[in-house]
């Protein structure tokens, strides 16, 4: 086939009037395909089984750990009184902020025709599926009697009895479950044609029957492609604001409490921010190493990563206003009680955590003010896991602190994690990587049906305007 | 073992098996703690509740009936009954009338008809039927050989007795000695008397680790003869306390402080003022409107200075002016008052103070014409001429210069509470025959040739009488569990009577006061009411003889001291095993499960030691390692330790070194001497370098300067309090000292038909005792967790006594105390936000807490203002399905869920109890009196400081209350609308020592008149 | 191509053409040569590209999706499921007071009602996708071209269906080649229909036989009866260690919860010596406090014993029995009724009389109760006939006497004291003396009137 030659050029320049290629290399339809399918159809690098060894022992882990809570009693963490949420609820927290950049690159970009995004979202759905697992498990075993969960669901049960359509939880339950369906729902449909190729290239029965059943014998027919998109906007329209619902009513969690320090009217917007802010993070952290293992780099360019760190300092800072922000209204509401919480989160015996949280999520994101370090992957890398790191103390610091000291001195208390609470966290990663690398290993990383449809057609123009 | 009959343990205690299962006890337990760490205590029992696996498999157990054959009249099954019986602590009976489900006693509460506590209860009381159903009392008759140790029965201590009684008898008993507890009993003087008798050689000693000896010397040395002081606290505006806990720890404590309380009502008239002047924190310290901290060593100076104020006063002459220093403010203050109130006036003493002291008390209270007004005296039917410590010393000299052969130990726990100088212990194993009745194989039995199981004051008959000499009667209320014997029927069976029946004895005993024409009527009026009524002890007035002249002694330098007090918790040790007491927390220091060296803020400065560090106290030559407390308020260079801690064999919860269960605390009676018992100067104290972290129940960790400064800030609007002045010129000022929008809800709130049940609490009353929260436990179920779970801050109680200590001067700080309980909010936050709707609210007001519907979210517990709500996050009554504690089971009241682990509790303002009265009420058609539903703490508090009823009933007393000027809502501005309402404190300062009244709570009466109409609250 | 056209027949099922495949290498070429086949009205055919390719819609000419609106109206059931499921179970079907709030208001609802609409809407989008699409298909003719693998990699197609109108074998083949593809290929249906391979059938089946297995039992379960407890996996709290009243333990020797009340103690309010009359039916307690609480034995087994006690005069059993009833006779019995006697005692008396004892005394006290009746049938040899109240010797019992027996039972009849509080024992006596009276009484003393009320009230 012959080749179309292209000389090295820096993506990440935007020059005046000339769309700046998303794909960089010699590539056409066909190489793209075979860069994407490579690691399904070759032979697996070793750094895998070792990867996916650490990470599923880590996960066997978190489950062993969850059938002794199951047993003993949620006595094995360090939650106590007053602070009845500790780890788990952070943990929870935490994971459901991180998925939240996949369904927003994937429907928000796509909404607004960000093109770059189709080298990013693939993995970026992946990961929210994993990240919302994560976050799933917790508030499950986190109750005080797991087996009766199910209570928390609208199903008859021997009691004749309904949950409380007013709480808070209850909403959260409605809303992550609505956004763990539909993210899934949106990652599998944008895979349907990818799975399609992996079907048509297998040469295994099993890899064939496999890919065959999931691509439900797609054909690439243009009257299928015509409803695929239009159903496709339309997943993207609604996943669009179910993303801001779903933090939204994660922080209704804690806003709709009275609890000084969670009482604010901030914290949706706020949640948000930094649930986007987290999760661009964490795609990073994934990519940067995948990209480099899966040999994708031409697809998954030096410009997405710039793109990406744009979108962290614009969230960073704007958590930033957020944490300064809660301290204004804190004096000037004139509550005093209220304005005892901030005061303690950022001078109390918590003090630790506070500013770790702001160093780590609002200054280190500044440093992507400079180019150097937008561009060099490594650093971006760096600066990422502070980010990470600094949104897990964020939700530390919001759950922890303010229950710490309440409203009667007498009740103050200060929250010592267990062993088993941070065990389980480490747990949760496990869980999530393991799943990530059998992702990697036997889907298409990378959307190839739309990279190919943003990439220049022999004839020259691209689709996509 | 499980299959084994209790009650037939007397038959199986012999057996191997048996022996067996007490070793295996622990193991068992250890082995099944969730995180694998032994030597835990309650923890261990409970261990990992599986929750896979039910009580019988994986299928529903059925149920069996088995009613009894032959019903006794008017029994009606689980409808209980109530019994008189009392309790005997120190020789002084405190009567109680005892709530028996089905035959079972359950709740002990207060005797009405007693004089003395009319209704209300110690915590000793309240935990009596804790200690009936433990599991580590003695179960059987035990002789111990070469340190093997041999199940026997009774009829094997029988024949032992009578070998060895009759060798005693040959030489009238000349090696054969008595050791017993002292007690008020008529019955055991009479066989006391038969015992002289029949040995007259023999001698009877009387021993108390809580001895009183020094009042009876001071009364002694003041009258020349021993007589007892009765103060009457309702009559005295002017109450001034050396050292001396009248409130609480004096043995008519629950009087004093009814007598108190209802001086402290600024709306109905003159309230009195309290004077204390003491070297640790104690409850009427706590309670006083001044208060001295000053060592024990250095009453005498302070009180021959107030002596010497009040002389001057008397003649008439202008006193000096008081110099700058606090205390002499105070002593001026002090000498005025007592001065401006004679006859209406009291000092007290403390029994810890030396005789000398306690004569000149008796003068100074003479000289101000208090006696027979506020103070009457009467005779004293416990004195006797041996002082306890004396008794023991003496009996341990007789031992070493083997002239004892015999030896028996009625009671009591000597071998644990003997004081260091004293060495019973070596000289115990050297007794040839000796015989320990007690009720745990504790200390003592462990040094005993034989051991006898006591049937606790539960089982068995007797008489005894309180403080004021009312008589007072026990009967069983429970065939004895055990096998157990009384002391007196061990005693007839001394002196020769093979098959004593309590119940003639006692009724032969008490017949003298009884009216002798109807002999078996007011025997059987007497059983019914559990006291004789106006059998008090007739008043004596004794005149002071001229006493040498008080020598004005100087305060004792920097030297310090170490200030020996008995438990307010665990007594002299005797209730060690007792979980609920253990894990009450100390009133001010709030620590449980252990005992500390309490140390003033400068003085631990001075000596670089900190909250926590362990020190080594080093009295004359003894040393003993303890962790330290810094209390404020503590007197400087004054060192407290509680005795009764520290127990080797009390029990799988005190300690139980057999059974490799650590101690809990240190035993500070090894640093007493016969010469010091109370206190004693020249302490040493050195810093070993190691931290020990004390489970205590509020500041769970050193609170930073941050979280200080809010603290001092706060405490003003949660506990509202002011001076008298203040409260005159401003009644309602509670009302104004929070700031807050109107208090609008967004949508239209429901109004409550019939009942609306609410509390109120008074402030000025509360003193803290601590008895509600124990009665709380005992009517509630509210399981104990052990210190462990203390450390992190999981303890049950769902009503806690916060303490708050207020006013910038930490040496001498004021104590703001505050009983805390679920409040049962109208607009309750925990409702919303529980998402399977497990706590709602039922029509008349309660905010219903239904367990079975919990899945254990905490998100109530998260949403509540007042962190009342408790968490099981482990099965805190596993320790009732360990077949070897089962019998613990029985405690339980039967009206209250037992809540299993992952399940939220809280207090339900003893619904049970309502709902009794409720259906009672609706039987016999008729309304719901006022006072007619009582809550356990209601029913347990002595100062009469908890009021609960209808709201809607404007007559009844709580909606009084609730109207009250002092009312007020803690953390009303939440618009959440609590139904308890709080009375705010009144304090009555001196007025040379009252501060301004703005400092009365958070700011000036401009202000508060200025947004008055704006800040009112809805009530 | 002509390989497959002259391929050799081996089955009678013949197999037929389905249609034609153009293949193109440049999605240009293949939107110029759709817009052909457009023109050349065409309507069974579509092209194939393994992305989206802009243009290709006008090219073919493809109609506008009703999509938008499936997903529209799935949003809106969802919102309205929603809205409606909250008001039912919190307003409706189970109310309950929450934070003194209404219970039922929209602020709160809006979260969820956000949800479920999005939910339900997205269901609508993809699953509409695939009916309109009408996915899966898992087999599909054209994936036995080899060629047609690329469709979803980077050739793009035309595939020409045989069904349609205008095609012709021989045209349409010309027609696409005209179109200048890379080739042109014809594709074929199956000789016989396709087969899933035998071990994915077994694998399917298994899988559908297990899927099934729970609703089975659960239907199984549901329509039949068993002895065995249900079962119950975690205990949470409903086995409670607390001993509820009449509980068994293992504690106790007896093996009962309820414990016997110790002799000589006094629960409060049973305090009785201040109304001896009331609680004993005695004027005075007499020294000897046991004779209180006899009850009288058997005299029945004495009598039977009579004749024996002709020989030996000192027979144990009749002793006890006549020094008892001696006993008893000679103690001071209340003659008159220790409170007042009224009317509503007398309504009580009759009514707690007919409920415990008429069983046994019968309705009008002649001992001609139902049990009694019945134990007489049966010959039951042990059965006392219960004495009737009209014989002499009962008229002539004191009131405190008849009291005692209701208290303590007499022979055969049991004790009532522990069932019947004192008060409703002194009514039964008084109803007892109204009947014996009524007996008494000479019919025609009575008045008519009275005797026909006295009918009519039966």
């Amino acid at each position: 086939m012959a080749s179309v030659t292209a000389e090295p050029i820096d993506t990440t320049i935007e020059v005046p009037g000339k769309r700046t290629p998303l794909v960089t290399g010699a590539h056409d339809y066909g190489t793209v395909t075979d860069a994407v399918c490579r690691l399904a159809e070759c032979k697996t690098p070793t750094a895998w089984y070792v990867a996916l060894g650490i990470s599923a022992s880590l996960m066997g882990m978190l489950f062993g750990l969850i059938g002794y809570l199951i047993i003993t009693g949620v006595g094995v963490w360090g939650n106590r009184s007053p602070v009845f949420w500790g780890w788990p609820i952070v943990n929870f927290v935490f994971w459901v902020g991180i998925g939240h950049a996949g369904t927003l690159i994937s429907a928000i970009l796509f909404l607004f025709r960000q093109d770059w995004r189709t080298g990013i979202n693939r993995a970026a759905e992946a990961m929210t599926i994993f990240a919302v697992i994560c976050a799933g498990v917790f508030p499950g075993i986190h109750i005080g009697r797991v087996w009766l969960a199910y209570w928390l669901f609208p199903i008859p049960n021997q009691m004749a009895m309904w949950p409380n359509f007013r709480s808070p939880l209850l909403w959260d339950v409605f809303a992550v479950s609505t956004y763990a369906t539909v993210s899934l729902l949106f990652w599998y449909m944008g895979m349907i044609p990818d799975l399609a190729t992996l079907r048509d290239r297998a040469t295994g029965k099993i890899q064939q029957f496999a890919y065959g059943l999931f691509s439900l014998g797609w054909n690439g027919s243009s009257r299928h492609w015509h409803r695929y998109e239009r159903a496709y906007l339309l997943l993207a329209a609604l996943a669009a604001p179910l993303v801001l619902s779903v933090h939204t009513i994660v922080s209704f969690d804690f806003a709709v409490s009275q609890l000084p320090g969670w009482h604010t009217t901030i914290f949706p917007p706020y949640f948000v921010a930094g649930a986007v802010f987290s999760g661009f993070a964490m795609v990073l952290t994934l990519m940067i190493p995948a990209r480099k293992i899966c040999g994708i780099e031409d697809l998954l360019t030096d410009r997405h990563l710039e793109n990406m760190t744009k979108v962290i300092i614009a969230t960073g800072t704007m958590v930033g206003y957020a944490y300064a922000m809660e301290f204004f209204i804190a004096w000037y509401g004139g509550n005093r009680y209220e304005t005892f919480a901030f005061i303690n989160r950022a001078f109390g015996p918590y003090a630790w955590a506070y500013w770790i949280m702001v160093s780590c999520n609002v200054i280190s994101p500044q440093l992507f003010w400079i180019k150097k370090i937008r561009t060099t992957p490594w650093m971006i890398f760096v600066v990422c896991v502070f980010v990470n790191i600094g949104m897990w103390f964020e939700r530390f610091v919001i759950t922890v602190t303010s229950l710490s000291r309440d409203f009667l001195p007498s009740s103050w208390g200060y929250f010592r994690p267990t062993i088993i609470d941070v065990l389980m966290l480490i747990g949760s990663f496990g869980l999530f990587m393991t799943l990530f690398l059998l992702f990697c290993k036997f889907l298409p990383m990378v959307a190839m049906a739309e990279v190919k449809s943003v990439m220049p057609r022999p004839g020259g123009q691209s689709d996509h305007h | 073992m499980d299959k084994k009959y209790w009650r037939s343990l007397n038959e199986l205690h012999s057996t191997p098996g048996f022996e067996e299962i007490l070793h295996r006890e622990f193991p068992v337990a250890a082995s099944e703690y969730p995180e694998g760490v032994s030597r835990r205590r309650w923890m261990q029992l409970m261990g990992a509740s599986v929750a896979l696996a039910g009580v019988s498999g994986c299928r529903w157990e059925d149920e069996k009936i088995s009613p009894s054959v032959s019903r006794p009249e008017g029994r009606i099954p689980g409808v209980p009954q109530k019994y008189a019986t009392f309790m005997e602590l120190g020789g002084l009976a405190e009567s109680l009338l005892v709530t028996c489900y089905d035959g079972r006693p359950i709740k002990v509460e207060g005797n009405p008809d007693s004089p003395q506590n009319q209704g209300s209860s110690t915590v000793f009381a309240q935990s009596e039927t804790l200690s009936l159903y433990d599991p580590d009392r003695a179960v059987g008759v035990v002789e111990r050989k070469e340190g093997t140790r041999y199940a026997r029965d009774w009829q094997a201590f029988l024949d032992y007795a009578d070998t060895v009684l009759g060798q005693a008898r040959q030489d009238g008993g000349a090696k054969l000695r008595v050791l017993a507890d002292v007690s008020s009993s008529a019955t055991r003087r009479n066989l006391q008397e038969k015992f002289a008798a029949l040995y007259p050689q023999a001698r009877w000693y009387d021993y108390t680790a809580n001895s009183r000896d020094n009042i009876y010397a001071g009364s002694k040395l003041a009258f020349g003869e021993v007589v007892r002081p009765h103060f009457d606290l309702s009559k005295a505006n002017i109450v001034v306390c050396l050292d001396e806990d009248l409130l609480s720890e004096h043995s008519a404590g629950m009087l004093h402080t009814r007598e108190w309380a209802a001086r402290r009502d600024p709306a109905a008239g003159e309230m009195n003022r309290m004077y204390a002047v003491e070297s640790r924190f104690t409850t009427t310290g706590l309670a006083a409107d001044h208060r001295l901290p000053s060592r024990s060593v250095d009453i005498g100076f302070y009180l021959a200075r107030l002596e010497a104020q009040v002389q001057a006063r008397l003649a008439g002459k202008t006193p000096e002016p008081a110099g700058d220093e606090y205390a002499d403010k105070v002593l001026a203050a002090m000498a005025e008052d007592l001065v401006a109130n004679q006859g209406a006036a009291l000092i007290a003493i403390g029994a810890n103070q030396p005789a000398e002291l306690q004569a000149r008390v008796h003068k100074l209270n003479e000289q101000l014409g208090n006696v027979g007004k506020t103070i009457r005296y009467s005779k004293e039917p416990l004195a006797t001429d041996l002082a306890a410590a004396e008794a023991l010393r003496k009996l341990t000299d007789e031992i070493q210069a083997g002239s004892v052969e015999t030896l028996v130990i009625l009671g009591g726990n000597p071998a644990y509470n003997a004081p260091g100088d004293i060495d019973l212990v070596s000289a115990l194993s050297k007794v040839p025959h000796s015989i320990h009745l007690g009720e745990y194989e504790d200390e003592t039995s462990l040094l005993c040739k034989w051991h006898l199981p006591k049937t606790h004051p539960f089982e068995q008959w007797g008489d005894a009488r309180s403080y004021d000499g009312t008589l007072c009667v026990a009967q069983p209320l429970i065939e004895p569990l055990h096998d157990g014997k009384s002391e007196v029927e061990l005693l007839a069976i001394l002196c020769g009577d093979k098959h004593p029946v309590a119940l003639d004895l006692v009724k032969e005993a008490v017949k003298g006061s009884l009216d002798s024409m109807t002999v078996n009527a007011s025997w059987r009026r007497l059983v019914h009411d559990g006291v004789l009524k106006g059998s008090a002890l007739e008043a004596v007035s004794p005149k002071v003889k001229s006493l040498p002249a008080a020598k004005l002694t100087e305060a004792a330098g920097e030297e310090l001291e170490l200030v020996f007090y008995i438990s307010p918790q665990v007594y002299d040790g005797r209730f060690a095993n007792s979980g609920w007491l253990q894990e009450t927390p100390d009133n001010l220091t709030k620590i449980t499960w252990d005992n500390a060296a309490i140390i003033a803020p400068a003085t631990a400065k001075k000596l670089g030691v900190e909250f926590g560090s362990v020190v080594k106290l080093i009295l004359d030559g003894k040393s003993i390692e303890l962790p330290v407390y810094v209390l404020p308020g503590q007197a400087p260079n004054s060192i407290s330790v509680a005795l009764g801690y520290g127990r080797t064999a009390a029990g799988l919860v005190g300690g139980d070194v057999a059974r490799d269960v650590k101690p809990v605390g240190e035993n500070i009676a090894a640093l007493q001497s016969k010469a010091a018992m109370n206190f004693a100067a020249g302490l040493k104290l050195e810093k070993t370098g190691k931290e020990y972290e004390l489970a205590i129940t509020q500041d769970h960790h050193s609170i930073d300067a941050v979280g200080a400064g809010e603290i001092h800030g706060r405490v003003g609007q949660l506990v509202r309090e002011a001076n008298l002045s203040e409260y005159k010129s401003h009644p309602d000022f509670a009302k104004h000292v929070t700031h807050h929008p109107p208090l609008e809800s967004l949508w239209e709130e429901l109004s409550y038909e019939g009942q609306a049940w609410g509390m109120s609490i008074d402030l000025t009353k509360c003193i803290g005792c601590n008895a509600c929260s124990v009665a709380c436990q005992a009517e509630n179920n509210v399981p104990v967790v052990g210190r462990e779970q203390v450390l992190k801050s999981r303890e049950m109680h769902w009503l806690r006594v916060d303490r708050y200590f207020t006013g910038d001067d930490v040496d001498n700080p004021g104590v703001s105390i505050q009983p805390m309980l679920c409040q049962q909010c109208e607009l309750a936050p925990c409702e919303q936000v529980c998402p399977v709707a497990a706590t709602v609210h039922t029509d008349e007001g309660l905010n219903d807490m239904v367990y079975n519907r919990c899945v254990g979210t905490r998100y109530c517990a998260n949403n509540c203002p007042y962190k009342v709500r408790r968490f099981n996050y482990f099965n805190f009554n596993k320790v009732y399905e360990d077949p070897n504690r089962k019998l613990q089971a029985l405690v339980l009241n039967p009206e209250v869920t037992v809540r299993h682990r992952g399940v939220m509790e809280k207090c339900t303002y003893c619904v049970q109890r309502i709902k009794a009265v409720q259906i009672d009420a609706k039987n016999d058609q008729r309304p719901i009196k006022d006072g007619e539903i009582v809550t356990a703490c209601q029913q347990a508090c002595s100062a009469k400081a908890i009021e609960f009823g209808d709201l809607k009933n404007e007559k009844s007393l709580v909606a009084q209350a609730h109207a009250s000027p002092r009312s007020y809502a803690v953390l009303s501005e939440l618009n959440i609308k609590p139904r308890t309402a709080y009375l705010a404190r009144i304090l009555n300062p001196h007025p040379s020592l009252a501060k301004p009244d703005s400092e009365g709570h958070g700011h000036g009466e401009a202000h508060a008149e200025a947004d008055h109409p704006k800040t009112a609250e809805k009530h | 191509m002509a390989t497959t056209i002259e391929q050799p027949v081996k089955t009678k099922a013949e197999p037929e053409l389905l249609g034609l495949l153009a293949e193109f290498d440049d999605p240009n070429a293949l939107i110029e040569a759709s817009k052909k086949v457009r023109d050349a009205g065409y309507q069974k055919w579509d092209t194939h590209t393994p992305f989206p390719l802009h243009g290709i819609d006008e090219a073919m000419g493809i109609k506008w999706t009703i999509l938008p609106w499936i997903v529209a109206a799935c949003g809106l059931t969802g919102g309205t499921i929603a809205i409606g499921m909250q008001y039912w179970m919190n307003a409706v079907n189970y109310p309950f007071l929450i934070s003194g709030k209404p219970l039922f208001s929209i602020p709160a609802c809006i979260p969820i009602t956000f949800e479920l609409s999005v939910l339900l809407s997205a269901f609508g989008a993809f699953f509409g996708m695939l009916v309109l699409n009408q996915l899966p298909k898992l087999y599909n003719p054209l994936f036995k071209s080899e060629a047609f693998r690329r469709a979803t990699n980077d050739r793009f197609f035309i595939s020409m269906d045989a069904r349609d109108a205008k095609f012709s074998e021989i045209d349409s083949g010309e027609f696409l080649n005209s179109l200048n593809p890379v080739n042109v290929e014809e594709f074929w249906s199956d000789v016989e229909s396709p087969k899933l391979p035998r071990n994915l059938k077994l694998a399917l089946s298994l899988v559908g036989v297990i899927l099934l297995m729970p609703p089975a039992l659960v239907a199984y379960k549901r329509s039949t009866t068993t002895n065995s407890p249900r079962i119950h996996i975690v205990p949470d709290m409903d086995f409670q260690p607390k001993l509820k009243t009449q509980n068994t333990t293992n504690l106790f020797s007896d093996g009962r919860e309820i414990r016997p009340n110790i002799k000589g103690t006094i629960p409060r309010g049973q305090f009785k010596d201040d109304n001896i009359p009331l609680y004993f039916g005695l004027k005075y307690l007499p020294e000897d406090q046991d004779v209180v609480g006899i009850a009288l034995q058997d005299e029945k087994k004495a009598d039977e014993k009579q004749p024996a006690a002709a020989e030996k005069p000192a027979d144990p059993v009749l002793d006890a029995a006549a020094i008892e009833a001696s006993k008893l006779d000679k103690l001071p019995w209340v003659t008159e009724f220790p409170m007042p006697v009224t009317e509503k005692m007398m309504a009580r008396g009759k009514e707690r009389y007919r409920i415990y004892c008429s069983a046994c005394h019968g309705l009008g006290g002649e001992g001609d109760g139902l049990v009694s009746l019945r134990a007489m049938d049966l010959q039951q040899g042990t059965w006392v006939k219960p004495a009737s109240y009209h014989t002499e010797n009962v008229r002539k019992l004191p009131v405190g006497r008849l009291y005692h027996t209701i208290t303590n039972g007499v022979r055969k009849m049991p004790a009532y004291g522990a069932q019947v509080p004192p008060e409703d024992r002194w009514a039964i006596v008084l109803y007892l003396r109204a009947l014996q009276k009524s007996h008494e009484i000479n019919a025609d003393t009575i008045p008519e009137a009275e005797k026909r009320k006295l009918r009519d009230t039966k």
